[in-house]
């Protein structure tokens, strides 16, 4: 394997090589965002009442450069819980979030090597609070469905499939160590093979996507996660909604991990260009929500956000969620949340 | 004094109406660019202002924006269907999440033609009044579809237009035989029409075509001015030319219906 990397890490070299040799127009972009949340939340969910709390949100920085028209690198810093802001002991924390080389030779045929996030499904959209519907996340995202990034390269690519439909696939293979995501994914090594095919007629959009994947610290367990999607968009209105299922295979001690199951429906009213109001409901059994692994509760969240956007990049929101569970032993609660923040 | 706080609401009323007055943008590429011809189309227009297009047939498509913001926002308009300020917002989010960099600004009209003219796969919009024919050249072109004026139908249906121009023998309804008369394949009005009229690329139709045995192999103009004199001089004609060309009195452009 480590023989496998070294070949492919010299294979997407050689092309960087020559970029640098041949006299190429480099181009240079510098971007990122930043934002300040207030949230109040009714009690936590075990009925103790809670203190209202105000945070940064991360700050990104990123800079993208294309060393010629078929190579970019890109690099992505992140900072969070800033000391002087957030009212916890948090010390601070810089990280390099995303840093990874990518060369395409084609919509159909492209690498990337280094540290990125999976390129699969519509999921990787919910990463950013700043730039998602909402800053209280689905619950698919906020578990063990997603591989949010991790250290590995990647083939991939996408492929028009008659003049509406569009099939887009990756293979991705890493070994670690380093996994940042949500409950339950650090500290592992994984591959996976995924795809997604959706079309678009009429103003609908309708996808399914898939992926498996094999988790070496767990025993090489064996995922298959499969997502069902839509979109529809008329007159201001945008329905998406979204059912994600995944099923886990036994852990190396012989325990079947649980299924997993959630779903979303959000519709959006464009009420002019800067003004949206948005409402979501979710279900599904929600690990970290619930604070329970393996047989998580199912949970239901009921979702209102009303956005200005003054102008490009800029946000300023007000969400109110109503949170419950299943579980009688769980207490279901009510969160408000203010976000600024800025795309720039 | 009061004559200024008079004219200053019709000044302002000025402002707006010439805010206001739409600009005339046409997409463009350059004259030997190796998109021109090769099926690259409205949608795929699109897809490449937005990110999501990097290569057509092994060529890698740049994108270019105007430097004025008038014109960048009829074009995103009139080719994307968005708002300035969504086109803005949808790049500044593209650029974060997915590594993709958004179209430079190549500047000015006399710039943006001359990006387009140097590099292969440069796409880039001016004013339509701002195209210079030996640098650049449309890359989509608008249609229209003509008949002759003798002929009483006022619209045509897409079905009528698909058979007579995949080569089969069809009438109008009101009895005339119809006379499709064709582009070359490669003309761009044709490979807009095609994509357009008929929801198929022109080699798709003559593929189509070529595969049956009834069929017969219909007439090619090399000019638009020869396809308006051969609908002009035949009842039952029916062809297409771009949207600017002037026609004679003996033609009349018709819509299309679904």
């Amino acid at each position: 394997m480590r023989l496998a990397w070294i070949s492919t890490l010299l294979m997407l070299l050689v092309p960087v090589g020559r970029a640098f040799a041949a006299h190429v127009e480099t181009r240079l972009q510098i971007g990122g965002l930043a934002g300040f949340v207030f949230a109040d939340q009714s009690r936590d969910r075990a009925g103790r009442d809670t203190s209202p709390y105000y945070d940064l949100h991360p700050i990104y920085l990123y800079t993208n450069v294309s060393l010629d028209e078929r190579i970019s690198a890109f690099i992505e810093v992140e900072y969070e819980h800033a000391p002087q802001i957030t009212q916890s002991q948090a010390k601070g924390e810089i990280k390099i979030a995303r840093g990874y080389i990518e060369v395409a030779f084609r919509d159909e045929a492209s690498f990337r090597l280094g540290r990125f996030h999976t390129n699969f499904g519509p999921w990787s959209e919910y990463h950013w609070r700043l730039i998602t519907p909402t800053y209280e996340r689905i619950i698919s995202f906020e578990n063990q469905y997603v591989p949010a990034f991790q250290m590995g390269v990647m083939f991939f690519g996408k492929k028009a499939v008659g003049d509406q439909a569009r099939i887009s696939y990756s293979v991705w293979n890493s070994l670690g160590p380093e996994v940042h995501a949500t409950n339950e994914r650090k500290g592992r090594a994984m591959s996976n093979l995924g795809f997604e095919l959706s079309g678009t007629r009429r103003g609908l959009t309708a996808g399914v996507a898939g992926y498996t994947e094999e988790d070496p610290s767990f025993g090489n367990r064996r995922e298959y996660h499969g997502n069902v999607f839509g979109k529809a968009a008329k007159w201001g209105l945008t329905l998406t909604s979204e059912l994600t299922l995944g099923k886990l295979g036994a852990d190396k001690s012989g325990n079947a991990g649980s299924d997993l199951r959630t779903f979303h429906a959000g519709l959006e009213y464009q009420l002019n260009p800067a003004w949206v109001a948005y409402y979501r409901f979710d279900r599904g059994n929600d690990m970290k929500r619930s604070g329970r692994t393996g047989s998580a509760s199912e949970t239901t969240i009921h979702s209102i956000a009303l956005k200005w956007l003054p102008r490009p990049g800029f946000t300023l929101a007000g969400e109110y969620h109503s949170l419950g569970f299943d579980a009688s032993d769980l207490s279901g609660y009510r969160k408000a949340v203010v976000l600024a923040g800025v795309v720039f | 004094m009061r004559k200024v706080v008079l004219a200053f609401p019709v000044l302002l009323l000025a402002c707006c109406l010439e805010a206001a007055a739409p600009e005339d943008v046409v997409a463009i590429i350059g004259v030997n660019s190796p998109l021109a011809g090769s099926g690259f189309g409205a949608p795929d227009l699109r897809d490449a202002y937005l990110g999501n297009l990097r290569f057509w047939k092994g060529v890698k498509v740049s994108p270019v924006d105007h430097e004025d913001r008038a014109v960048q926002a009829a074009f995103v308009e009139k080719y994307l269907g968005m708002g300035p300020s969504e086109y803005r917002g949808y790049w500044l989010k593209k650029s974060f999440a997915d590594g993709v960099q958004a179209p430079r600004s190549a500047g000015a009209s006399a710039d943006v033609l001359r990006t387009v003219s140097e590099n292969p796969g440069a796409i880039g919009y001016v004013r339509a009044g701002d195209l210079n024919s030996s640098l650049a050249t449309l890359l989509i072109t608008d249609f229209r579809v003509i008949v002759n004026a003798a002929n009483p139908a006022t619209s045509v249906s897409r079905h009528l237009l698909k058979d007579a121009f995949s080569g089969l023998a069809s009438k109008w309804p009101n009895g005339l035989p119809v006379s499709p008369v064709d582009l070359p394949l490669g003309n761009p009005v044709r490979v807009a029409f095609s994509r357009a009229a008929l929801a198929m690329s022109p080699e798709q139709v003559a593929a189509a075509t070529s595969k049956r045995p009834d069929a017969a192999p219909l007439p090619v103009r090399s000019y638009e001015s020869h396809v308006i004199s051969s609908v002009a001089e035949n009842p039952g004609a029916v062809g297409y030319v771009s949207g600017s060309v002037r026609l004679v009195a003996r033609v009349k452009s018709v819509p299309i219906r679904d």
